[in-house]
């Protein structure tokens, strides 16, 4: 039965640990970390720093690989794939927002947004235009397109961000906090942003936060604590996700 | 990769590179001079290598040199007088005929010309002997029968002259008396002068004037030296007629060419005017060069000052140069010149000597019109029967009249092919003892028979010529090229009748006979020039007579101009080889500097690569972005640098530079070069920098790629 749940499941972490040396002890980060993420949801990980938080996501993110455990992208498990397979993996299945936007400042706004295109590579020119100005239109910054990254204010280069992880048609797009280089407001405009799409376009979205203040737009709110998951039911979306996780923690 | 990848590298690296355009100008303008430098370099030295090449093969070397192929010693046509003592054994080729009938069978070849070369000295006597023959070209022509008295008085001059000399020399063994190494010598030397200044030698020199004549001449003039009794001449035997129709650059100066199949010589120009020459006109010749040509004159170098002081000591030598009649009027002359009417020639020629960029012209002009017409300026004339010397051993010497001075256009004063003096073939091979296969079987009967007979060698010499020839030699097979064996059939004529007008006869025979073109043919000679039509072809020639060489059978190797003409034809590999080293260090500094601007720019750039990487750009993108922008810094700037090295190379083309000193036009090929620029010499400066700055970049990009993904998602503001 959990296999036919996890089929579903666009991610899976099975018994995830991972250490870090650090001088002469080793310092575990994530110690045992089991969680299901499916299509559609709108999660938060809320945690302090140093709670582990950033870790799990570089792991989800296929930047870093686990010390031991299992972990299923899509249904692949990455854990013996080469750096060749993970790259194609973050390109194809994967759309990152960072905290400090990581945008290229060399290129222009539309060319930040292109860039995963290329990289994918089968697409015309036309047919690149249109999807890139679909979705800067999209995140309100159509008229600037031609701008340098360095031209805009936080909020907006979160915005292009935003396009650049969405371009791709990634599965998931994993924002680590997303808001922490702005101001509230700022942060809660890229929050409902974020949601937005999430329920007109059913984008699975997964960010870290230590501002408990979006906890109310959230389908699933997981705390993380010295490593340990620890998830809450949110008034949002009440029934399914709390037995689901239960059950994948009873594996 | 796919096209858009490309697409998204050219994306990246372009913006990058503008992006970061102080430092990449700075690289960027590296390349720039490093590929404008080697551009510049490389067409300027294959421009000298040409005008070289023009220089060596259109006098003497010719485009390809052939010589024995067993030979010890690599042929070297120029710059021989620096090996004098240790000359190159390159053996000889027996069968010119042959040779000839072969090479000249092929399309491309114009002419083939024999050639041997080898040193020889010309006797040309010091101021004693000079005077002494002069008294005695004087004396034949006064009428025998003419009282004593009489003729004393005729001869005065001349007997006045002869004694100063006497005198000077007399003075000078005095000086050094006591303090020689070799005291016996000098007090011999010391008596003999005594008995010739006593005044009965000159009272009875007309009892026995033969007697008295050879006295000084045997006697009196070997204790004078240092007077350049002898002039060093670089021989170069050939068909004359087919070298002077064959090598452009050949033109008489003075006199004519020798008339066509006769025996001769001509001087090289240069030779004549600047080492056979009197050395005090030489040196007005000289300052009015360097004045004239190079603009350097007497105030601005210390190194032309030094030198006309040093000649300027040597007047004492001069003055006694000077007839006694013509000594007088010149130092009346002078006396008025200088403004000093008491001084003697002793004081007024030190004085006229000691010269200045004012006075110069003028003291050179009154040399050349009043003092000059005293002098015999050259010691060997035109016209005159010049009987040249075997440089090395003793005896061997062939009579040759001299008929002119030549030189080589355009680079008669470089010093290089300026040296050669050509005499025919024939004389050459009866001087130098060449002997055909025939010649030799004869001299090795000789041998057998001798060495079978165990005869004593001295008795064999007297028995065989009656006359000490060297026998020694003759039977020395080591080196039957350069010994001293004479022609027997003239020995023979010589040993037949020795009397003065039996030789003058042959003589005279000798040098009016007409060779044909088969006896200049049929002979040995060391080696032979090949004249091409298309110098373009010149491998191929090359390779093509090769062939034909080893089908007749002939053991001859051929080599091409640059081998052939010694150190000289080298120059320009040697410069290549100095530029290449030249630019591996300017390249190993261009890489280090590469080296540290790409990895700075991968330090600065570690969140971008970090980002690109964790949004999916693979290690391959990464390496690709930065050896792109590498390659298209070092094309624009190469580019650039090219064209830069183009547009000065073009206007040198036009302008030309001049030859800064004599030797240079030699490697110009002229008075000035006129470089041009090639294909060939674009490719190498821009493929060397490309090549360096790929493998400058290459290790910086390696960590680029190794940057994890995971700082993009560390990265914080």
């Amino acid at each position: 039965m959990s296999k036919e749940i996890n089929s579903k499941a666009i991610v899976v972490l099975e018994n995830v640990v991972k250490n870090y040396p650090l001088g002469k002890i080793q310092v575990e980060a994530l110690k045992g970390v089991n969680l299901a993420l499916y299509p559609g949801e709108f999660t938060a990980i809320v945690g302090a720093s140093g709670s582990g938080k950033s870790t799990l996501l570089n792991m989800i993110g296929c930047v870093d690989l686990p010390t031991s455990g299992h972990l299923y992208i899509d249904g692949i498990e990455i854990l013996n794939q080469s750096d060749k397979a993970l790259t194609k993996l973050r390109l194809n299945k994967l759309g990152f927002i960072f905290q400090s936007f990581n945008l290229m400042n060399v290129l222009s706004v539309y060319q930040n947004v292109e860039m995963p295109l290329l990289l994918q590579g089968g697409f015309t020119r036309k047919e690149r235009r249109r999807k890139v100005e679909q979705l800067l239109e999209r995140v309100g910054l159509s008229t600037h397109m031609t701008h340098r990254p360095n031209e805009l204010s936080g909020g907006q280069r979160q915005r292009v961000s935003i396009a650049r992880a969405l371009v791709g048609k990634p599965k998931i797009v994993l924002a680590d906090e997303p808001t922490a280089n702005l101001d509230s407001i700022t942060g809660k405009e890229i929050i409902d942003l974020m949601y937005e799409i999430n329920q007109t376009e059913h984008t699975t979205f997964l960010f870290s936060t230590h501002d408990e203040s979006v906890v109310s737009r959230v389908s699933r709110l997981i705390h993380i604590k010295d490593g340990i998951l620890q998830e809450e039911l949110t008034d949002a979306d009440a029934d399914t996700p709390r037995e689901k996780i239960r059950e994948v923690g009873a594996l | 990769m796919k096209i858009n990848t490309f697409q998204l590298i050219f994306l990246v690296s372009t913006r990058s590179l503008w992006n970061h355009r102080m430092k990449n100008l700075v690289v960027g303008l590296l390349i720039f001079f490093g590929v404008f430098l080697l551009v510049v370099a490389d067409a300027m030295l294959d421009s000298i290598n040409r005008g070289m090449e023009s220089s060596i093969t259109a006098s003497i070397t010719g485009h390809l040199q052939l010589y024995d192929a067993n030979a010890d010693d690599q042929l070297a046509m120029m710059g021989m007088m620096a090996n004098l003592l240790s000359k190159p054994r390159v053996g000889h080729i027996q069968d010119f005929k042959s040779l000839r009938k072969i090479v000249e069978q092929h399309p491309n070849v114009k002419a083939l010309i024999p050639m041997g070369t080898d040193v020889a000295i010309v006797y040309s006597g010091n101021s004693i002997d000079q005077a002494v023959s002069e008294f005695r070209q004087a004396l034949a022509i006064l009428p025998p029968e003419l009282p004593v008295n009489e003729k004393q008085a005729q001869l005065a001059g001349h007997i006045v002259r002869i004694q100063m000399l006497i005198d000077h020399l007399y003075n000078e063994f005095q000086l050094i008396e006591g303090f020689s190494a070799k005291q016996k010598h000098t007090r011999d030397a010391l008596s003999e002068l005594s008995k010739v200044r006593h005044p009965d030698f000159w009272q009875n020199f007309f009892v026995d004037t033969t007697a008295s004549i050879q006295f000084l001449e045997t006697r009196i003039a070997p204790l004078m030296d240092g007077d350049q009794p002898f002039i060093y001449m670089e021989l170069l035997g050939t068909d004359l007629d087919r070298f002077q129709d064959s090598f452009s650059r050949f033109k008489i100066v003075k006199g004519e060419t020798v008339p066509e199949g006769q025996r001769g010589l001509l001087v090289n120009d240069v030779q004549y005017e600047k080492v056979i020459k009197d050395r005090i006109a030489r040196t007005f010749d000289h300052v009015l060069e360097k004045r004239i040509e190079e603009q350097v004159f007497i105030k601005d170098s210390r190194k032309l000052d030094d030198y006309i002081k040093r000649r300027a000591k040597e007047y004492k030598q001069w003055i006694l140069s000077f007839e006694v009649s013509s000594a007088k009027i010149i130092e009346q002359e002078l006396q008025v010149f200088l403004n000093d009417n008491q001084a003697t020639l002793d004081t007024l020629i030190p004085k006229f000597l000691n010269l200045n960029d004012d006075n110069f012209m003028a003291r050179y002009n009154f040399f050349y019109k009043n003092i000059a017409p005293a002098l015999d300026l050259f010691p060997i004339h035109i016209g005159d029967t010049i009987t040249l010397r075997k440089f090395e051993g003793e005896g061997e010497s062939q009579n040759v009249i001299f008929y002119g001075t030549y030189q080589f256009e355009g680079v008669e004063k470089s010093g290089f092919s300026g040296v050669f003096n050509l005499v025919d073939i024939t004389t050459f091979r009866d001087l130098y003892g060449f002997m055909t296969d025939e010649k030799q079987n004869q001299v090795n009967a000789l041998k057998l028979e001798f060495a079978a007979s165990e005869l004593k060698r001295d008795s064999v010499e007297d028995e065989l010529f009656g006359e000490n020839i060297e026998f020694e030699e003759l039977v020395d097979e080591q080196n039957t090229f350069y010994t001293q064996t004479p022609d027997i059939s003239n020995v023979n004529f010589e040993l037949a009748d020795s009397s003065q007008l039996a030789r003058q006869e042959l003589e005279i025979q000798k040098q009016q006979y007409r060779y044909t073109q088969d006896e200049i043919d049929s002979g040995a000679v060391i080696s032979a020039s090949v004249v091409l039509k298309d110098e373009s072809l010149l491998t191929e020639t090359q390779q093509e007579l090769e062939k034909s060489l080893k089908e007749a059978h002939l053991p001859i190797q051929i080599v091409d101009w640059q081998s052939a003409s010694g150190y000289v034809g080298q120059m320009t590999r040697v410069m290549k080889i100095v530029l290449v080293i030249f630019m591996i260090f300017v390249f190993a500094v261009s890489m280090v500097v590469i080296n540290n601007a790409m990895l700075m720019a991968t330090m600065n750039r570690y969140t971008e690569i970090g980002v690109l990487r964790a949004i999916g750009a693979s290690r391959s993108v990464i390496m690709g972005v930065f050896l792109n922008e590498s390659i298209i810094l070092t094309l624009i700037a190469s580019f650039l640098g090219a064209i830069m090295g183009i547009a000065l190379i073009e206007y040198l083309s036009v302008t030309g530079i001049p030859a800064p000193r004599f030797e240079f036009r030699f490697l110009f090929g002229g008075t000035h070069l006129y470089p041009n620029i090639k294909v060939e010499n674009l490719y190498l400066g821009p493929a060397i920098i490309l090549l360096v700055s790929v493998a400058a970049t290459f290790y910086p990009a390696l960590l680029a790629t190794r940057i994890s993904p995971v700082v993009a998602m560390n990265a914080r503001e």
